[in-house]
């Protein structure tokens, strides 16, 4: 895989869309190419060059192509949005939209990312070691089809509303969680589609599942207030990354009529 | 709507009868008003619509434009705000209420012409009920329904008491309508509320809850409805004993027509527009047993019309970015709090709205390290932060225009006195003066523009460059100045 | 003391923002006041004053009103710039502040209620040079 690295220069500016930062949009270009690549700063374009030094080198084609950013971009927008193959590791923080309609490749950030990551993803790999923000994994703003498939592995907490109208796929969060984890899950599958799965190590605060139609949610820590909609189902014993555990099922949501399941450790 | 001016004999004394308020979501319009040179009386209207009237003879009313706290003339005023806004690489445009949709509508123009961003009351407001609608549906009406049908008015985390003075005595709980003739003896009040509020008062059932307990409230109502047994959990959680929540099942099943009437408890308050989503999936569900509808109880004149202008204009409600030329939607991302708090802004508009006064701290405060221009019409933390402050006009008194009720119906208010000033006739008429600086210095800059965009597809077609030299040119084409 | 904080509009503090009274000592009275429960009006000691601080350590200085209307645990504080000292801008990416159910910290205060001039001058001092009009502040 050939490796071209971003590093951020020191340049000032207010916010960045950089929907180009994705192995597609640079496979087979120049790093002069590369370097005019458009990005927004508000209503402004400027090529890419002015905010990044393009160092590396540029593969044929997207799936050998990987991209390094070097450094904390905590204002950069878009980052390996809508990229079908490749890789992007950033070794600092992203803001918003980082993977988001993703169909493949693998995304790795060190640092945190910002809301919206990973929305409507469809395939591929992400890995957050970092805490991600809001509506991580949910719809765009609007749809009821959210999240179709691929992985999402994030190491710290996530942010409110994580796996918005989840269809597909399925994430991991090994820290905490905020509210509406889950919500919706499940609207709009058929009954023979495969069920979106979520997996919480930590704790969270409650409505995990609000709205759940079809689908599993795991939570190994503790939920503070549980949703009115469900009802107890029993316990059962399941084994979750290679360790055995006890859990509760609930069944819901009530509210919705819904036929999702919600496995508690007990 | 009929509106009758009569010059007295003694004095200027002006008698105006159905004239339209423009202070909250109600849009009353039987208000009388009587203006004379020193004094403004009123009839029939609320504290706060009283308040507002007298406003067009007080003493802190801004008749002259301010240029950082000074008064300057009109003209400096704004070809001040325009250089402002054409400097903006990411301006951002708050349209406040209490102004006229055609003001708005000239004010989203200007949004998108500079590719900036534009935002509304709603989003402090309710805006998640707008998401909401979005997001489920929603099943409504208008408020003469809930006026001559309503048996049941369930207030969830509304106070209308202190917001709307005047809705409990014309639309809901004492207005003897056509089928509700017995007034409030005819009605069931509901009141969802933390706390004891002055509406709570009027009510059969009080659900004082645990606050931020509003979502698990009415999925155990759903619940219910559904025929299902709420988490044993829920008493404990929410602090409603399980009597109370069936009670209150009971009361929606019963009902002929019932109204919910949502406030900001249920915006503002933890999990944002799911909880009014949720509320509307109860309405959907309520419908079972009889009509349902919900409606949002709107704080302020013509918020309701800022969204139907902006959805007419470019497809969506609130918190819409401009930049890439397209309209794009996303509260949380283009809204104004988070604009703020991001730093992404780096020049304000605010347009009737006292922003400095009703915002958080921290995005004020980022307000006070961009440049920002207002229309305002009395002296307040809005005017304080401003760098340039265009005098307002009073819409609905000094200029007329449309104002949208709560429940999305427009009312057109007329007007029945004069501007203390001539410089400009209403808020349109600044927009539109507004506007047409700003196009003027774009033009005169398009040129200049042009030259820098030649440069850059020139410089592009050389590509045998080394990486040093390439990075050398960069960047000093980058040194030269943007414009 | 660790307290749930609600703020929201009064018909009086409304009456005060639409009558265009806010840079006077009305708007101070309307809106500057914290409700508080009996007990916990007790537990805080019976103050007149009242400290809130919140999670970013930003603090107001507002009287204290005893209310039964407020349920133990909850404080409420009228909509204004004395609140918005304490509400924080996180969103949850929905684009509307924690207006609403959000933990503070509330104990006995001391030092003056700010008038909304005094206020604005403190908390937003950087732009004091570039101000609007502001007229000399009377006594909170």
């Amino acid at each position: 895989m050939e490796r071209l690295t971003l590093t951020p220069r020191d340049v000032e500016y207010l916010v960045l869309e950089a929907s180009v930062i994705t192995p597609d949009a640079v496979c087979g270009k120049t790093l002069e190419e590369i370097a005019e690549l458009p990005v927004l700063e508000g209503n402004t374009k400027w090529p890419l060059g002015r905010f990044f030094t393009i160092t590396g080198k540029v593969a044929d084609a997207a799936e050998d192509q990987g991209i390094i950013i070097d450094g904390d971009v905590p204002r950069v927008k878009y980052i390996g949005s809508k990229m079908t193959a490749g890789a992007v590791l950033c070794k600092g923080d992203v803001d918003m939209y980082c993977g988001a309609w993703m169909k493949g490749g693998r995304i790795r950030v060190k640092g945190n990312a910002d809301a919206f990551a990973a929305i409507q993803m469809e395939g591929g790999d992400i890995l957050f070691e970092g805490n991600v923000g809001d509506y991580c994994g949910a719809s765009y703003r609007g749809d009821w089809r959210g999240m179709k498939g691929g992985n999402i592995v994030i190491n710290g907490n996530a942010g409110v509303t994580l796996g918005e109208y989840m269809m597909g796929g399925k994430i991991t969060v090994k820290g905490n969680v905020g509210i509406n984890a889950g919500i919706h899950m499940g609207k709009g599958i058929g009954a023979k589609d495969p069920l979106p799965t979520i997996i919480i190590h930590g704790d969270s605060p409650g409505r995990v599942g609000a709205f759940m139609t079809r689908g599993n949610i795991y939570v190994l820590g503790t939920i503070e207030v549980m949703m009115p909609g469900f009802s107890p189902d029993g316990t059962e014993e399941l084994e979750i990354d290679g360790v055995k555990t006890t859990f509760q099922i609930l069944n819901g949501d009530h509210g919705e009529k819904g036929r999702g399941k919600l496995f508690v450790r007990t | 709507m009929s509106s009758e001016a009569q010059e007295g004999q003694t004095s200027n004394k002006i008698t105006c009868t159905d004239v339209t308020c423009p202070v909250c979501g109600l849009t009353c319009d039987d208000i009388e008003v009587e203006v004379d040179d020193v004094s403004v009386v009123t009839r029939n209207a609320c504290i706060m619509g009283d308040a507002k009237f007298k406003e067009l003879r007080s003493s802190h009313r801004i008749t002259a434009p301010l240029i950082n706290g000074k008064e300057a003339p009109w003209s400096d005023a704004i070809d001040k705000a325009a250089e402002i806004f054409v400097n903006a690489k990411r301006p951002f445009f708050f349209i406040g209420s209490e102004t006229a949709t055609e003001a708005m509508s000239v004010g989203i123009e200007i949004a998108e012409m500079l590719g900036g961003l534009v935002d509304g009351n709603a989003t402090i407001c309710h805006g998640p009920t707008v998401m909401a609608i979005q997001d489920v549906g929603q099943v409504g009406c208008t408020l003469g329904e809930t006026r001559n049908r309503a048996d049941l008015d369930i207030y969830w985390g509304a106070n209308p008491e202190d917001s709307h003075p005047r809705h409990l005595s014309r639309h809901s709980v004492f207005q003897r309508g056509f089928f509700t003739g017995q007034g409030r003896f005819g009605r069931q009040i509901m009141v969802v509320d933390p706390r004891r509020s002055t509406t709570a008062e009027h009510a059969d059932l009080h659900l004082q809850l645990k606050p931020g307990t509003d979502f698990e409230v009415l999925n155990a109502l759903m619940t219910i409805l559904n025929g299902f047994e709420p988490h044993e959990s829920f008493t404990e959680v929410t602090g409603i004993s399980r009597e109370d929540i069936y009670k209150a099942a009971d009361m929606i099943k019963d009902a002929r027509f019932g109204v919910i009437w949502v406030g900001l408890g249920i915006a503002s308050t933890r999990g944002k527009h799911y909880n009014a989503s949720m509320a509307m999936r109860l309405t959907q569900l309520g419908n079972k047993y009889g009509k349902f509808v919900i409606l949002a109880n709107r704080g302020h004149c013509n918020v309701a019309g800022f969204n139907e202008v902006l959805a007419w204009q470019c497809g969506f409600p609130y918190a819409v970015d401009f930049s890439t030329g397209e309209p794009r939607y996303q509260p949380g991302e283009y809204s104004t709090v988070d604009v703020l708090r991001r730093g992404e802004a780096d020049a304000l508009f605010c347009m009737c709205a006292d922003l400095g006064a009703h915002l958080p701290k921290r995005a004020v405060e980022r307000m006070c390290e961009i440049p920002v221009v207002s229309i305002e019409t009395a002296e307040g933390p809005q005017a304080f932060i401003s760098d340039v402050v265009l005098p307002g006009v009073l819409d609905g008194m000094e200029c007329e225009g449309t104002f949208y009720r709560m429940d999305n119906v427009p009312c057109y208010a007329r007007s029945f006195i004069d501007p203390p000033f001539d410089f400009t006739k209403s808020n349109e008429d600044t927009l539109i003066q507004l506007r047409d600086a700003i196009k003027r210095k774009l033009a005169a800059r398009g040129k200049t523009t042009e030259t820098v965009e030649g440069a850059a597809e020139t410089g592009s077609k050389a590509t045998t460059l080394s990486e040093e030299e390439y990075v050398q040119r960069l960047d000093t084409l980058l040194s030269q100045p943007q414009s | 003391m660790e307290i749930i904080l609600n703020t929201g509009g009064t018909a009086f503090q409304g009456a005060c923002v639409k009558g265009g009274r806010k840079f006077t000592d009305e708007y101070t009275q309307e809106a500057a006041y914290c409700d508080i429960n009996p007990e916990d009006f007790v537990a805080l000691g019976k103050p007149w004053l009242v400290k809130i601080t919140n999670e970013y350590g930003d603090s107001v200085v507002l009287q204290a009103k005893k209310t039964d209307r407020q349920q133990k645990g909850e404080i409420f504080i009228p909509r204004g710039p004395w609140a918005n000292i304490v509400v924080t801008t996180y969103t949850e990416s929905t684009g509307s502040p924690a207006y609403k159910n959000r933990k503070v910290e509330i104990e006995e205060g001391s030092g003056p209620v700010l008038g909304p001039v005094t206020l604005m001058k403190k908390y937003y001092s950087k732009r004091t040079n570039r101000t609007g009009r502001t007229p000399a502040e009377g006594g909170a």
